[in-house]
């Protein structure tokens, strides 16, 4: 706070954003200096690490809960300030996995990987604490255009180019939807700022019956454009692709941080638009199609990471349907699942990256874990419990996640939804226990050896084994705090 | 009292979880003797517990979840206590079943046999519905993993996804209905919840949600494949805590939530329930007649046992509500009893298939002796306790309904036609059958397996007033719902 000029008060909520972007730009300047150093890539990794855990102090020591900035451009409040703090966590242990499962792979060839997630990282923690259109759809094409990037990174191998084209083209496509859409509000309205979104809202539910069409189709289209980003369906054909093209550590970071970014994001804005049933009950119809493909399309896959990609849009069906309901119930309980399928996700991340065979090489097929319990028996247990958790059986971690969404539809009385998704939720629990069945007891007795896990991921693999099973005795904690995120989306500055 | 069960249950399985591989030895011998201590901690349960009082005993509760109103509330009354006693008694008996044939990770094993004596603790203990729920299923975890990684033959990985998502779908039809009565009431406490009316129809939604679970748990006719397969391909001891006690949890389901919360509903569906039980007992009883496989017939046996329990349990009479509970409990003994049995047999040849026994009562004089008299139980001769259960559920359903009375009794005949057929085939079928070529009859440690078993089933025959006078409260309390 040295400085005293009139923007003072508007940084002062990006104090800690500032420092990483101006730290981010010292490191890629000494990257390139550097660059010819053997062992630049650990000491870019090593910087980014640091640089992303001095955010996460600053941050946590900014007095900037209940603040907004450059009129109302971007706002801070308890909801942002947690989601924002979960995800520096989230990021810290993914980029300690994806260094130590680098080490001896040669496939990581440049140093600008770490830099690249580094700044992708800034432009999500920019963006859920954006309050306009405009500020959203920049930090939004900041992270994507880095996702393209990092998705086709391998360049070499042909999936690895083919996803990033694929991502690059669709996700462009979707942002143009978006971006169209954000012009015809603003075109109609002049609204770009969610604050003016609200009491226009507001306004119109007390004037109107509804909206005109016109407005409906031009929010419906903003809402696909973050819709085709988190993966639900229909727009979802890109995900099993691209998931399965991107190099690993890509996979890792792109199945989890924009979704929590982006749910919450979703959350937020569904939050505003709550005096309309009409978009409740369009996201309802893509709840249950992401669902229905994700336990479908999962049934028949025999690679890692397409399973991963059909999982992952599963439960962004949950997502979206714990917020369809539009009561405060389900929002809680959809905010309550995106933190609990991140943790798991990082768990199976986790185990993944840290089975390699002994030419270091990670697995691509689902066979490759048969009998992983005669190689490693206390990880194969770990990560039984972990896909029975992700199936949803209590007591563990994931069944608690379904439990809040179903039970907050059942609040609001959306039974044929209920069911369905009760049916759903047991197909899609077949492919979970179908790799417990390859790892415990499948009847080729073949096994393929599995080196030893290093020893920070095995304490991360630990941590969350231990939120896993004992979740449920400090259950509270979690819902407090989500109930306290959701409670302070009431209060507009 | 039941938090010392469940306390001291997880220090074992802690303890276990600790102790290396290469103590084998000492991991078995730890394992028998805690399981021991936890069958006489239950016993004790039983010795301080009141009979002559209708509130729910040794009543502990503490929050668990402030912001949704849950509590971790744990009480017993008669309903309860006799299968908790029944599960803690089961557990040493798997454990020493299991000494010495099980060798492929004995002490997963163990671990595994701890853990659902655990969750069978906490299940019949805790009085609150989504407690109750979540244990109810994770139950799965150790019974899937069970089933599929020490049991026998290749159909066991079929077996072990039968029973898993059947349960499964069941299970979650419950939670919906769990869902939709916690949103009506506010609360999950059973004690809250026991005061709370529903609406006719949205009594008929919910027992119907209830009863997708408990039917595919007890198993009612159509959902009982998975039942057979499971009991075959499961080890031994899995097969005896399949069921023992598994089964039973269906049946205590209905007789702790489905009756009492719902008594419109359940008078409504007494139709279909006595249509289907009656079904089930005639259809399983001549499938049993053509099987081949020791296991299957128990299975099925065990099919039709149950669905006699649920004949019973619908009749509401008082007669025909303690036949059904104490059928539920001799039926415990008895089938866990024919699981052992067959488990020794199969520990010594390695098959299950009647065609390869003949004479084998030449020798296995005591094994022979000890089978008879269990295949006497298993069609409830008189002086066993499958009698008295028998006998008032038939005099119970007698009252209501006579037709079916009359054919639940044909169902008798059947048990006896396929018991004492293959006890024939086996044992007496003229000379020693020359597949077999050792000749072993039962050790000190199968005896003594047995002995317990006998001699509750001739008590409880001889003098089943010992159960009946804890819960003649508990059931005359639950008709005065209707």
């Amino acid at each position: 706070m040295l400085t005293f000029n009139i923007f003072y008060l508007n940084l002062l909520l990006f104090f800690a954003e500032n420092y990483l972007f101006t730290i981010l730009l010292f490191i890629l300047c000494f990257s390139v200096i550097f660059k010819n150093n053997n062992k630049i890539l650990e000491i870019t990794f090593g910087l980014i690490f640091l640089s992303l855990i001095l955010t996460l102090l600053l941050y946590v020591n900014t007095d900037c809960i209940a603040f907004s900035s450059f009129i109302n451009l971007f706002i801070s409040n308890l909801y942002i300030y947690n989601l924002k703090i979960f995800f520096l966590i989230l990021s810290l242990c993914f980029i300690s996995l994806i260094y130590l499962q680098q080490i001896h792979n040669e496939y990581l060839h440049s140093f600008e990987y770490p830099v690249l997630i580094g700044y992708a990282i800034l432009s999500l923690l920019i963006l859920i604490s954006s309050n306009d259109f405009l500020a959203f759809y920049l930090t939004l094409e900041l992270q994507s255009l880095i996702l393209y990037i990092l998705a086709s990174y391998n360049y070499y191998r042909n999936y690895s180019a083919e996803s990033g084209m694929k991502y690059f083209i669709l996700g462009a496509v979707s942002s143009g939807i978006l971006l169209f859409g954000i012009s015809i509000i603003y075109g109609l309205t002049g609204i770009t700022n969610f604050n003016d979104l609200v009491l226009l809202n507001f306004y119109f539910s007390l004037f109107f019956e509804s909206y005109q069409v016109s407005i409906v189709a031009a929010i419906f289209m903003v809402l696909i454009g973050i819709l085709f980003k988190l993966g639900a369906a229909p727009f979802h054909l890109w995900v099993p692709d691209v998931y399965e093209g991107a190099p690993l550590r890509t996979t890792a970071f792109f199945a989890v941080m924009p979704k929590v970014i982006l749910g919450g994001f979703l959350i937020r804005l569904l939050f505003l638009l709550a005096h309309h049933s009409i978009f409740f009950e369009l996201l309802t119809i893509f709840g249950v199609f992401s669902v229905i493909f994700g336990s479908f399309g999962a049934l028949a896959q025999m690679k890692l990471k397409r399973l991963v990609a059909f999982s992952a849009i599963n439960h962004v069906g949950f997502i979206i349907l714990g917020v369809s309901c539009g009561t405060f119930t389900g929002f809680f309980s959809s905010l309550s699942y995106l933190f609990i399928y991140s943790l798991l996700s990082l768990n199976f991340f986790a185990i993944i990256f840290t089975l390699k065979n002994q030419k270091n090489i990670v697995i691509t097929k689902i066979n490759t874990l048969i009998n992983l319990v005669k190689s490693n028996n206390i990880l194969a247990f770990i990560f039984a419990l972990l896909l029975f958790s992700m199936a949803g059986i209590p007591p563990l971690l994931g069944f608690y996640s379904k439990l809040l969404v179903l039970f907050s539809l059942s609040y609001s009385y959306n039974l044929v939804i209920l069911i369905t998704l009760v049916i759903l939720s047991s197909i899609s629990s077949f492919y979970y226990i179908r790799l417990i069945k390859l790892i415990f007891f499948d009847l080729n007795k073949n096994y393929v050896f599995f080196n030893v896990p290093s020893k920070i991921t095995s304490y991360i693999i630990s941590i969350l084994l231990s939120i896993n099973l004992f979740f449920f005795i400090g259950a509270d904690l979690l819902f407090l705090e989500v109930n306290n995120m959701v409670l302070s989306l009431y209060i507009y500055i | 009292m039941i938090l010392n069960l469940i306390v001291l249950n997880i220090i074992i399985i802690l303890i276990l979880l600790l102790i290396p591989n290469k103590f084998l030895k000492f991991i078995r011998l730890f394992s028998l003797i805690s399981s021991f201590i936890l069958f006489i901690l239950s016993l004790s349960l039983w010795v301080f517990f009141n009979n002559n009082s209708t509130n729910f005993q040794f009543y502990t509760k503490f929050d668990w979840l402030d912001s949704f109103n849950l509590t971790f509330a744990f009480g017993l009354d008669g309903l309860s206590l006799f299968f908790l006693i029944l599960s803690t008694f089961l557990i040493p008996l798997c454990i020493l079943v299991s000494y010495y044939s099980v060798t492929y990770r004995l002490k997963e094993f163990l671990i595994l046999l701890f853990c659902i004596e655990l969750f069978l603790i906490i299940i019949f203990s805790i009085l609150d519905l989504i407690l109750f729920y979540i244990f109810f299923e994770a139950i799965l975890i150790p019974m899937f993993l069970l089933i599929g990684v020490w049991g026998s033959r290749r159909e066991r990985i079929y077996a072990a996804y039968q029973f898993f998502f059947y349960t499964l779908v069941g299970s979650l039809f419950m939670l919906v209905g769990v869902l939709i009565l916690y949103s009506h009431v506010g609360t999950t406490d059973y004690l809250i919840i026991l005061n709370s009316s529903f609406s006719e129809i949205r009594q008929i939604f919910l027992w119907l949600a209830f009863f997708a679970s408990f039917a595919v748990k007890i198993p009612m006719l159509p959902f009982h494949i998975w039942l057979p397969q499971a009991h075959v391909e499961a080890p031994t001891a899995g097969s005896v805590i399949l069921a023992g006690i598994l089964l039973k949890l269906g049946g205590y389901g209905f007789l702790r939530f489905s009756i009492p919360m719902f008594p419109f509903a359940s008078k409504f569906f007494i139709p279909l329930i006595f249509t289907m039980s009656l079904v089930a007992i005639v259809y399983a009883s001549l499938t049993t007649i053509r099987q081949i496989d020791l296991k299957r017939i128990i299975a099925y046996s065990s099919v039709a046992h149950m669905n006699y329990i649920t004949l019973g349990m619908f009749s509401f009479n008082l007669t025909g509500l303690e036949g059904a509970y104490f059928l539920m409990l001799s039926h415990g003994l008895v089938s866990s009893a024919l699981f052992l049995g067959i488990g020794c047999v199969y520990d010594r040849y390695k098959t299950r298939i009647i065609r390869y026994y003949g004479g084998l009562a030449q020798i296995m004089p005591l094994f022979a002796f000890v089978f008879l008299f269990l295949t006497f139980s298993n069609i409830s001769f008189p002086l066993t306790s499958g009698f008295v259960g028998e006998i008032l559920i038939i005099v119970g359903v007698f009252e209501i309904n006579k037709f079916a009375a009359i054919i639940a009794s044909i169902g008798t005949v059947f048990g006896a036609v396929y018991s004492i057929w293959v006890y024939n085939r086996i044992f007496f079928n003229g000379p020693l059958s020359k597949y077999i070529q050792k000749y072993s009859d039962m050790n000190r440690r199968e005896f003594y397996i047995f002995l317990p078993l006998i001699i509750l089933i001739i008590y409880f025959g001889v003098y089943p007033n010992i159960i009946f006078e804890s819960i003649h409260l508990t059931f005359i309390n639950m008709l005065n719902y209707f």
